[in-house]
Order: structure tokens, then sequence, then C-alpha cells
């Protein structure tokens, strides 16, 4: 015998009864497209003839590329010659103190022997290795106003230690301007002399807006040590350009800095004569110090890393290519359906 | 001596929390079942914190990156420390350029360890940008676009109840569509909570010609293109109203007046408008009535009555008022009843009923429950349609329907005064029997009753609102399917459950 349902045994929730009246103002979200979020979309599909096509299309545009930035390095003709150990005397034992005897002369003559043309303009460069002028004392050993403003030539309190000077202000202040380069290169091509042109070696906006006008060196290396080479006191900061070169300070401890240009052509086979003054001391931190001769390009200096890196990922994509369609000949695997893609599936299913 | 009135203090007494108190002018207030003892009390508990799986994974990510930030850090004063040591040999300095012998505690190489401790600190805020803290910024604002993405989206608003989507915090977004399960038992079945009345049988005559979800279902997996016809048919003819989906000429429009037990039909109705305990609420503006009942099987009787001749308007602490169709005068015609008692419902006694007093002073007993309890309380002497009427029930029973059975009696003064009396006895006893009492004094009146009919309402449309196959939640419940109103696996499986139970 069957029983029946059991009565009114729902619980809780009060249900309404009647008709509902029409309502004026429904809360049904208004539609558009950007709402519901249908708005057409592209969605690419990896299919092997298009990543195959598009490696073939990156090794084709990166491998010209890169033999022609390579080639263009390649061109430059540079000479670097390493000096600081060559011209120290054969009977020193001692280099820290030969470089710190002011007495003993630090003349040096060195030859170089150009390899092939040389185009004007040839840049004549010192390198220094070993030289860390990213430490954080000395990038921060400078005052930028002094620099700018001759009636800033008192703050130097961010210059410590080299800010003042028997009581009295330096100008220009800080361990990066007292540290100068001061070794100097003359340059001698069959018993003439081969001018060295220092002028617009440093950024024009440096000139214009880093360094003053009307800011003149004072009272500068008159403390106890000397660090580098010593200023024209009657020229101002902003032609000193020995000075802007080295206050742009390196981001790396080996670096180098442009030291003047040569206008005149050099011919392979030529033999160039440096005169030079060894003054700046490398030996306590055992950097080294050399002097470069180099031509340019478009590109620059002679640096391969462009060349190399444009096209080694020319040769990767190639390779991929080579391997992909291997693999797509020999094994193939059948592309799945693309209606079961979420975006081709029925809207009832939705 | 005149004797002071007592009143009970039953649960009809009780607001519970969030209870609403509704047509009183003033109360006797009593406070019980307070304190911490209380299962409200011991069921609150601290809210868990909500962290959604990307909020977690973004914290692992930043461990990580300050992880690295102190390794690179510590290596790096390592480093620098050593080098700082050197500077100085013997008194005399090897990075001249620095000035190591001139300098301040950050660079002192007779005190390299200090230095390299200060700058470690150093490291930390140089390299501090190594956190990318504004990536919670940037994730908050992405999950507020995202919320209104939701807000907005069409396929979440309900047709129904007028209600869009409403992310209320942006925090659990990419938490949705975590249900894969959902279990439940017989008593919590899958419903939309709404009732709606389809089918009745009076005076042993069967009335209704709506087809259910489970006979639409049944004949579909026959092939009987038929009744599939009729049903689509019969659908889109009628207006919608909610709660009944009941259509019959023999009845519908006054048209009960000419059937042959027209007395039997009126008291029926009758029946469905007073004995419940539905209040009516009156719209101003357009003078329509709906009504708040404590459950939807209440309501759809209500509204089936109103739709039939029989409109409940209004209810006080001690009356009915109803606008009833006359036979006789073909009018509708004002009643009041006098509410004497309500005998409530509850799981063990499976029916409940109401006595109430007409205008012309006759007292009636009002009645309606389960059929296994209700059957056995019939007059014997009244045998005409009895049979008729199970048969019905059955009938609708599997069909996937809810039946109750409505039956009446008429009482004397003198019956009624002497339950009376013993019914406030019981009600305003406070011993451990009380229930017992009162059910004993509910029995004397709740018998020798005349049969009417039976009611049948079908749980409004839970396959089309509730389509768990297309979500993919698994559904797992006790006993038969009937009560998820699913289609069951196979037609036998679901007959041998029928009469198993």
């Amino acid at each position: 015998m069957s029983s029946g349902q059991e009565a009114g045994s729902s619980s809780g929730g009060s249900g309404d009864g009647g008709a509902a009246a029409p309502r004026r103002n429904t809360r049904k979200p208004k539609y558009s497209k950007f709402t519901q979020q249908e708005l057409p979309a592209c969605k690419p599909i990896l299919t092997p003839k298009w990543v195959i096509s598009v490696f073939v299309l990156v090794g084709v545009i990166f491998v010209p590329i890169g033999l022609v930035s390579l080639k263009a390095s390649r061109k430059v003709v540079e000479i670097v010659d390493r000096y600081d150990d060559a011209c120290v005397p054969a009977n020193t034992t001692d280099k820290l103190a030969y470089i710190q005897n002011p007495t003993i002369s630090k003349n040096c003559r060195r030859t170089l022997k150009v390899p092939k043309d040389m185009d004007a303009p040839i840049f004549v460069y010192y390198q220094l290795d070993n030289f860390y002028q990213n430490h954080r004392r000395y990038v921060k050993s400078r005052s930028d106003a002094q620099l700018r403003d001759p009636k800033k030539a008192n703050d130097t309190s961010t210059c410590d230690p080299e800010g003042t000077a028997n009581g009295m202000a330096i100008v220009p202040c800080g361990l990066i301007a007292w540290s100068i380069f001061n070794d100097t290169y003359g340059f001698v091509r069959n018993s003439k002399n081969l001018p060295v042109d220092k002028k617009n070696i440093s950024w024009k906006s440096d000139r214009e807006h880093k360094f003053g006008r009307d800011v003149f060196p004072k009272n500068f290396q008159n403390g106890s040590l000397i660090g580098g080479k010593t200023l024209d006191p009657n020229k101002s900061l902003s032609k000193q350009e020995d000075l802007i070169v080295w206050m742009r300070t390196a981001a790396l401890p080996t670096f180098r800095k442009l030291y003047g240009r040569i206008h005149t052509d050099l011919k392979k086979g030529d033999t160039i004569t440096v005169t030079l003054e060894n003054n700046y001391n490398t030996y306590s931190f055992s950097g080294k110090k050399k002097l470069v001769l180099s031509t340019s390009t478009w590109l620059g200096g002679k640096n391969d890393f462009l060349g190399l890196a444009y096209l080694s990922v020319g040769g990767l994509c190639f390779f991929l290519a080579f391997a992909f369609t291997l693999l797509y000949l020999i094994k193939p695997r059948k592309m799945g359906d693309n209606n079961y893609l979420s975006w081709n599936r029925n809207p009832a299913g939705r | 001596i005149e004797i002071e009135e007592q009143y009970p203090l039953s649960p009809q007494q009780i607001l519970l929390r969030d209870s609403k108190l509704r047509n009183t002018e003033y109360v006797y207030g009593v406070v019980i079942f307070t304190g911490h003892d209380t299962k409200v009390m011991q069921n609150a508990m601290k809210a868990p914190s909500k962290r959604s799986k990307i909020e977690r994974k973004m914290d692992r990510i930043i461990y990580l990156l300050l992880s690295a930030l102190v390794l690179i850090s510590v290596i790096g004063s390592v480093f620098f420390g050593i080098t700082t040591r050197d500077d100085l040999q013997d008194g005399r300095p090897k990075r001249w350029y620095l000035r190591p012998d001139d300098s301040t505690i950050y660079f002192k190489p007779t005190k390299a360890a200090i230095s390299a401790i200060l700058h470690f600190f150093t490291a930390m805020m140089l390299y501090g940008n190594f956190i990318p803290i504004s990536l919670y910024i940037s994730i908050e604002i992405v999950k507020l676009l995202q919320a209104l993405f939701i807000n907005q989206d069409i396929h979440m608003y309900h047709e129904e109840t007028d209600t869009p989507a409403h992310a209320r915090t942006s925090n659990l977004n990419e938490e949705l569509g975590q249900v894969d399960t959902i279990l439940t038992d017989k008593t919590g079945t899958l419903t939309c909570n709404s009732m709606e009345f389809i089918k009745c049988s009076i005076a042993g005559t069967a009335y209704g010609r709506g087809i259910t979800e489970v006979e639409r279902a049944m004949a579909k997996r026959k092939g009987s293109p038929l009744i599939a016809d009729m049903a689509s048919n019969t659908q889109g003819s009628q207006a919608a109203i909610k709660g009944f989906n009941f259509t019959d000429e023999r009845v519908m429009n006054g048209n009960w007046v000419s059937q042959p037990h027209s007395g039997v039909i009126q008291m029926f109705l009758r029946l469905l408008a007073v004995c419940h305990t539905c209040i009516p609420e009156v719209d101003e503006e357009s003078g329509t009535i709906s009504y708040e009942a404590e459950s939807p099987d209440e309501a759809a009787f209500v509204v089936a009555a109103r739709e039939l001749g029989f409109t409940f308007y209004q209810r006080t602490q001690t009356g009915v008022f109803l606008h009833e169709l006359d036979p006789s005068s073909g009018k509708q015609v004002d009643r009041s009843y006098k509410l004497l008692h309500v005998l409530e419902f509850n799981s063990a006694r499976k029916r409940m009923s109401v006595i109430v007093r007409n205008e012309e002073g006759k007292i009636f007993l009002f009645s309606k429950g389960a059929d296994s309890v209700m059957f056995e309380r019939l007059s014997s002497s009244d045998c005409a349609y009895r049979e008729v009427t199970q048969d019905h029930i059955n009938e609708y029973a599997d069909a996937g329907l809810r039946t109750l059975v409505l039956a009446y009696r008429q009482l004397d003064e003198a019956e009624y005064a002497n339950f009376d009396r013993k019914f406030t006895a019981a009600k305003n006893s406070v011993s451990a029997d009380r229930d017992e009492m009162i059910e004993e004094a509910a029995d004397l009146l709740e018998r020798k009753l005349i049969l009417l009919g039976a009611t049948a309402v079908e749980f409004g449309h839970a396959l089309r609102q509730f389509s768990v196959r297309s979500t993919g939640v698994g559904v797992s419940a006790r006993r038969d399917a009937r009560d998820l109103h699913l289609p069951p696996p196979s037609q036998s499986h679901s007959h041998s459950q029928t009469t198993s139970t």
C-alpha cells in the first residue's frame, strides 16, 4: 500500500502568493558587448606552420643585422698599448716609491706600429683597469652646485675629505676632481709631430649646463696630499675639458676616457713614437694603464657583442625552425578540433 | 468569586530572533532562554578570514622576493667589508683615491665590520624597489573591475524575482564555481520553495487537467506525442499566476455551482480559504492581495480558493474574512468566521485544524492533513467516495505531487464547551505532560470527520531553474529520486521505489 506525502514539511521562507504587478523599473542589467564581455578578440592558435614561419622570419631578419654589425665592428682599427709596467725603470724595486718621488723623471717613450690604414679622425683614449669610479664614497664626493655657480664656492659639505684645504674651500672640491688623471701623451711620426686636438672631447651638455663659465679653480691641490693633475686657475671650469671628462664617472672598474683626437690619416706600416709622462699612481691597487688609438664607424668602437648577439639569436631561430620542420614531416601530430575550444562551444553549453 | 482569565505560554507566543510582531497594540513581556548557554550563542563563532588563492600566492611570492633581497644585501655587505678592510695595509692606502686614511664610520678600514653592517641597511634601502608592493594595489583594482562585470552579467540575472547579481565584496571573485557536490536527504528536497496548485479531488471527482513534470518526462521516454502536444498547448494558453497552475472548465469561473456535488465543492473551497495561518497584504495602489504564509503550499491553497471564488482578504486576532461566491444568487458575498481555536500542524500530528463559528452561530471543525492520519479519523457512515478519493491520491503521488486530505465536521454547543474547557486547561498547564494533555484534548474533536476531497500540489518547475546536469554538479540523495524531481534512471526502478515506500 502506497502512502502519501507529508504535508507542509517545507521549513522556513515565506512564499509570495498571487500574481505580481508589472514592475515599472526592472533591475535587469543593460546589454552591451562590453559589459557582457563579448567583444571580438584575436585568439592566436600556434599551428606548426605558423610557428615555423615566425622562426624563419626572425632568423631572416636577425642574421643579416648580425653580419652587418659584426662587419662594421671588424672594420675598426684599434691599437692598445699597456705602459704602466714598461715605463718603470729597470732597476726599480718599489714601484710605489718610484711613482711618489717627484724628483724622478717620469718621461717614457713608446713605439707603436700601425697595422692597417687608419682614417681620420683617430681617437686617443686612456684606459684604466681595476679603478672603481663607482664606489659610493667616491661617487658622492662632489658638489654640483659649486661646479655651476661661483656664489656657491663655499658649498663643500658633500665633498669630504677634500672639501677644504688650509681652512679655505677647494674649487672644484671632492674626491673625483682631486684624483683627476694626470698622464700626458705626445705623438711623433717620421720625425714630425702629430697634433692632438683636445677640444670638444666632453659632452656638450656638460660644458653648457653642469660646469659654470664663471667658476675658476681655487685652492686646488693645495692640501697635504696631491691626487692628480693641477688645473689652470685662469681658465674657467667649462673650458677644462679634461676635468669634465674625468668627472663623468664610469660605471665599471675597467673604462676608457677620451684624451683627444688626431686629424691626420695614418698609413699601414707607419711607426708612431709616443712621448708620455707616467704620473698617475696605479701601482698601489694593482691597476693597469693603457693607451688606445682607435678609429670608429657608425656602430661606434670595436665591439663584437652586438653582432654576435644578433647572430646567436638568428641562428637559434633557424635551428628551431629546422627542428620543428623535421618533427612536423617525420612525425606529424593531428590538429585538435577547434570546435572544442571554449569560445567555439555552443552557447547552450556555456 | 470572579476568576482571572489565564493565557497559555505556547510556542506561538515566543518571538525568536529576527521575528516580526504585527497587529499588536501592547504586550506583556517575559524574557526566557538567554545567556551564553543558549544554542544560538554557542553556535556564534568568529568568522574565518577570507583570503583568496591569488592573495595567498602573492604573499608567498613577496616572501620569496624579500628573502632574495636579504640574501643579496648580506652577500654584498660581506664583500664590502672585506674590500674595505683591505683598503688599508700597514698604514698604506691601496685605493688611494678613496682616501681610506681619512674616513667616516661608513667606510673605515679599521672598523670594517661596523661598515659592513651599516652597508647592509644601506643596501636594503637601495634595493627596496625589488619588492613589488604595488602588486597588491594592482590586483585589487583588477578585482574591483571584475566585480563590476559580475554585477552587470545578464546570465546571472533572475527574471522571476527581478534580482541581478550583486558582488558585495571583490575579495573572493576567483573562488566562484567551486561547488561540485550537493549532499541532501529526503526532507531537504531540491525545490524552489514554491508550490503550484495543479489538481484536486472533490466528492470523488478528479479535477485539473495539468500535466506534471514527472508525467511529461515519462511520456517523453515512452514517446507519446499526444500528451506532449497537449502539454505544450495548455502551457501557452493560460496566464501565469504564481502558485496556481490549475485548469478545469468544470469548476473555474464559477461553474462549480452547476456540478452535482456543489455543496461539497463549496465546503471544500471554504475550507481552503479558512483553514490556514496566512496573513493577507493588500497593495494600496493596485488593490491586489498577496499572502504571507508559513509554507508555500498554504499560500497555494489560499490562491486556489481565491481563483475559484473564495477570496480571503482580512484576518484579525479573532476572525477571518472572506468574499464568497453565493451559489444561489451568483454574486460575491462578504462572510466572516470567528476563529475559536487553531490546532497547529506538527510532524507528529501530521494534520492541522481550525474551529470557527460562522455568522449564523454554527460551529465547524475544518481539518487537513496527510491521508495516513486523516482516513482513520473519518466517519464510518460515509463510504460513498472514500475508495475513489484514495485512488485519486495514489495517482497524484505517482505523478510526483504532494497530497492533503480535507475533511470537516459540525459541532454542537455542548461538545464545543466541553472541549474548550479541557483544551484551555491543558494549554495553561505548566506540567511535564502538557503536550500529551493538549493532544488528548484535540483528539476528542478530530474524529468522525466528513470527507471532502484531496488536493495535489507540485513543486514549481525545479528542473527548469536548477539544471544540475549542465552545471556538472553531482547530487547525492537518500531514498527515492521522486523528491528531487529528476528523471529516475529507469522507470522500473522508480516504480519499485514507490511500491516499497
